[in-house]
């Protein structure tokens, strides 16, 4: 009899993201001969995106999939990469998959009471999106009412002077139609895929902060699993780790044309722009964030080798 | 068969009169004890679907109705209705329908709404000779107008599951919520003719302007409300919190009979009527965690999936389903248990979930007064001494007429659509 | 079929068992209401804040979330106690005597059995919450357990309601 293995994740069906899960799970099946059988509950179905990690923790589901900043102070080395601008070269990324640094965060997560089975980057590419003027710099900021990401990224928004508001999602389409919101930082398949295009024209694309997936399994559900499965989670996370880079990168480069042809104005946010931003938004991040203990800076060290291609 | 197992033995569970909540609450614990052999997943569970910040608008919602009852601005409204259009055959009917499309355009909520304009309502067709049974009947069935004409409780709570944009189902509420209302008002006169009723005088221009005057603070409610929303003064969700202020600012300022004793007793009444609907979520919450861990769902997809059936034989077999769940279950719980089940076909077959969400919006409204599990069944009971035999049958008509409506919008997806896409809301 | 509202004070020909809770359950009652009126507060203060002052306050949101579990958490007890829960009577509303009791008494321990399982989960899953670290996330980062104990509360007090309710039906000849 296969074993049951089942996995909660909190995307809509048609997500890039969520289709590489599905993928995944089909290559779990295939690769374990059959002795696991994968059943994908997405969309909040089965368990909320805010109880995934409690409940494989404890063992109610096998596994869940969830996106960095649901770590929040649980497990804040996860959420690193919303330091802004310090992820945004890909290359960090098309190296992830087996690396020192994500061995260290694999570490991290297994001592906390999760076994980690697959990173499944989303994007490192956002568009920050607004009515009239463009969001490029930090002058432009003044004012603007933003929803908000996470306490750390917000305090790097409000050092811009911008106010961060708290939204649900399904409400920011109508907040930003209407003018309860001046403007949003999302991802650019996402400005696509939520049809901002129709309620904001000023599109800038800025690496302004890097979001990722990731699969986690019960602990004690992986060490009863044969060696077979064992292998196959492995070869598997490898491969959804790659189809997660392609597709993101595919996403990436395709937005903004796609987004023009909606008949927007988008424009890529020059160095310099980028190099204002940060300065004033890192400080920020920072001092909330505590990016200055020990872990955090060996994780910032293992990242920085990556960018070399080892 | 399993799921035929676990819905008989729910049912049989819910004909002991045990509280609804229980039931579906002691039957998810069944199959989890049966199937996962633990009850550790019920408590995250519930607190999942409570801790909603949008919720509040239940409370606050009943919260504004009841400011308006209290303060008696209800009263001003029914009898402007009645002043106006009381005059022709079926024309006490016609008030009623009026002054609950009036009221649904300021409250998101049935409930609300058949409690406010039927405490007005229900003594005033009575004392004119109205036939008790048609009285209560469109009371019922008025009153669901409150969640089909925007703002809507149930319609953010659907957007919530589906991520469909909360202003294009507001808007693509309007046009279906005043077709029902004309739909009922034309019944209203059939009836009353065929019935032979007498009809009060015409009360006179001077009557009607004074009338007109005193329901002021009523009328200009909705656009309070929702002109709020689309002039990006509040979100949506907090057009609950703005309603109350208005109606309070309304009691206090305009009608002067408002103290901090009916402030509390309005905020006590909205506690108590808004912890039915809580309770029902939190059992809800349980058997929908319990069987979409069995993939019970997952099994009634694939299994439509397989008839192979298209778009409109997919939302048929869909609506009838929803409309026998709507006799058994409370209309949040039919929202929370459904949508996310049958979301995946629904992105296969390109249904618009804006067009959807204003059919399920419509069976959710017949599932407040069809049998046994009614809401506005219930709460016209809570209101007058009749038995709910005489609420039900009262209200059977308008399961016909809302059953029209719902065709007619399964047949005309554009009363619907157009409003929205034209205001310029994505597809 | 139906929602018994009982307005006339079920206080006043309860049995002992139930009077002897009855100030605890309208406790609770007054702090759910009060925190309706905390929602309603809240949810205007933060409109008013983003729309005329530009300073949205990020936390109302998470906070409002919070209070719900609270709100219903302390209020349904109070709920229970005025029979404002909706069931299906068409076949127990024409039962007399012995057979309305035992349908009462039925009706009692399915209530208990459901706080119990509540109860008992939400114990768990504080306990577990608490060994594992785990913190809320969003704009309100507290420790997880924390939003969870109004939950735990409400079982206990809808529950403790319930059994004094069946203390009553077993052993007192009061109304039923
Ligand atoms: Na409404
Ligand atoms: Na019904």
């Amino acid at each position: 009899d296969p074993t049951a293995m089942r996995c909660s994740h909190q995307l809509p069906p048609a997500h890039s993201v969520a289709k590489v899960i599905d993928r995944w799970a089909e290559e779990v099946e295939t690769l374990s001969n059959g002795e696991i059988d994968v059943q994908v509950f997405g969309a909040d179905s089965l368990v909320g995106a805010n109880e995934n990690i409690l409940a494989v923790a404890k063992g109610e589901i096998e596994c869940a999939f969830s996106v960095q900043f649901q770590w929040g102070k649980t497990l804040p080395i996860m959420t690193v990469t919303t330091a802004p601008y310090a992820f945004s070269d890909m290359r960090i990324w098309r190296n992830w998959d087996g690396s020192e640094a994500a061995g260290f965060l694999e570490e991290k997560l297994r001592s906390k009471g999760v076994e980690n089975v697959v990173w499944l980057f989303q994007t490192n590419s956002s568009v920050f999106t607004s009515k009239g003027k463009p969001l490029a710099g930090p002058e432009d900021f003044k004012g603007m009412k933003i929803r908000g990401l996470s306490p750390a990224f917000d305090a790097g928004l409000a050092a811009l002077g911008a106010a961060p508001s708290a939204m649900p999602g399904s409400e920011v389409y109508q907040a930003l139609a209407t003018g309860v919101l001046d403007g949003a930082l999302t991802g650019a398949d996402a400005a696509l895929s939520r049809k901002y295009y129709e309620v904001q024209d000023q599109f800038v694309v800025s690496p302004v902060i890097s979001v990722y997936f990731h699969g986690y399994l019960n602990p004690k559900f992986y060490q009863g699993l044969s060696d077979t499965a064992k292998a196959a989670l492995d070869k598997a996370g490898h491969e959804a780790a790659l189809w997660a880079v392609e597709a993101g990168e595919a996403a990436q480069q395709a937005a903004p044309a796609e987004l023009e042809a909606k008949g927007v104005a988008v424009r890529t946010a020059t160095e310099e722009e980028n190099a204002a931003m940060e300065a004033l938004m890192r400080p920020a991040f920072d001092e909330k964030f505590g990016t200055e203990d020990p872990d955090s800076a060996k994780l910032l060290e293992l990242v920085e080798q990556l960018k070399s291609g080892a | 068969m399993t799921a035929l197992l676990i819905f008989t033995g729910l049912i049989l569970l819910l004909l002991t009169g045990i509280p609804i909540f229980a039931a579906l609450g002691l039957t998810a614990t069944v199959i989890l004890l049966i199937f996962e052999g633990g009850i550790g997943s019920v408590a995250d569970t519930v607190f999942a679907h409570l801790n909603k910040p949008i919720l509040t608008t239940v409370p606050l919602f009943v919260f504004m109705a009841q400011v308006m009852i209290r303060a008696k601005v209800i009263d001003d409204l029914y009898a402007m209705a009645h002043t106006l259009i009381g005059h022709i055959r079926g024309g006490l009917g016609m008030a009623t329908v009026m002054a609950c499309t009036i009221f649904a355009s300021i409250s998101g909520s049935s409930v609300a709404t058949a409690l406010s304009v039927g405490s007005s309502a229900i003594p005033q067709m009575e004392r004119y000779g109205y036939p008790r049974q048609s009285a209560l009947g469109i009371v019922a069935a008025g009153g669901t107008l409150g969640i089909l004409i925007p703002p809507s409780g149930p319609m953010i709570l659907y957007a919530i599951v589906s991520e469909a944009s909360i202003g294009a189902l507001f808007l693509a509420g309007i046009i279906p919520g005043l077709l029902l209302a004309l739909l009922f008002c034309i019944y209203s006169i059939l009836a009353a003719t065929l019935r032979g009723d007498d009809s009060p005088r015409f009360a006179g221009i001077p009557l009607i302007l004074a009338a007109i005057r005193r329901s002021i603070w009523a009328i200009l409610a909705p656009p309070v409300v929702m002109g709020g929303i689309y002039l990006g003064i509040f979100t949506a969700a907090e057009a609950a919190a703005a309603g109350s202020v208005y109606a309070l600012a309304v009691a206090v300022l305009v009608y002067r009979n408002f103290g901090l004793r009916d402030l509390w007793d309005c905020a006590y009444a909205s506690m108590r009527t808004s912890m039915m609907v809580f309770m029902i979520i939190a059992g809800a919450a349980m058997f929908g965690h319990a069987i979409t861990i069995i993939r019970l769902p997952v099994g009634v997809t694939e299994m439509v999936a397989h008839l192979g059936l298209g778009r409109l034989g997919f939302i048929l077999v869909v609506m009838a389903m929803i409309f026998v769940m709507g006799m058994f279950f409370e209309s949040i719980a039919i929202i929370l248990i459904t949508t996310p089940i049958l979301l995946p076909t629904m992105a296969a077959l390109h249904i618009d979930l804006v067009w959807y969400g204003v059919l399920l919006m419509i069976n959710l409204e017949l599932a407040m007064i069809t049998p046994p599990v009614g809401m506005n069944l219930f709460v016209i009971k809570g209101i007058t001494p009749a038995p709910l035999s005489e609420i039900v049958r009262g209200a059977f008509p308008y399961v016909l007429i809302m059953i029209l409506g719902l065709a007619l919008l399964i047949a005309m997806p554009g009363l619907a659509t157009w409003l929205p896409y034209s205001a310029g809301f994505g597809q | 079929m139906s929602r018994t509202q009982d307005d006339t004070g079920a206080a006043g020909t309860a049995p002992l068992t139930e009077r002897a809770l009855t100030p605890l359950v309208r406790l609770g009652a007054a702090l759910s209401t009060a925190l309706i009126l905390a929602t309603l507060a809240l949810t205007t203060f933060s409109a008013l804040m983003r729309y005329a002052f530009d300073r949205p306050p990020v936390w109302v949101d998470a906070l409002n979330g919070f209070l719900l579990v609270a709100i219903v958490a302390f209020g349904v007890a109070e709920a229970y106690r005025r029979n404002d829960h909706i069931s299906i009577d068409i076949l127990t509303h024409a039962l007399r005597g012995k057979a309305r009791t035992m349908a009462a008494i039925f009706s009692d321990l399915c209530v208990l059995a459901f706080c119990g399982v509540l109860g008992i989960s939400t114990w768990e899953s504080i306990e577990f919450a608490r060994m594992f670290g785990a913190y809320t996330s969003g704009a309100i980062e507290i420790e997880s357990w924390i939003p969870q104990v109004p939950l735990l509360c409400g079982a206990v007090l809808l529950g403790a309601y319930a059994f004094a309710r069946l203390l009553g039906h077993l052993f007192g000849k009061g109304r039923t």
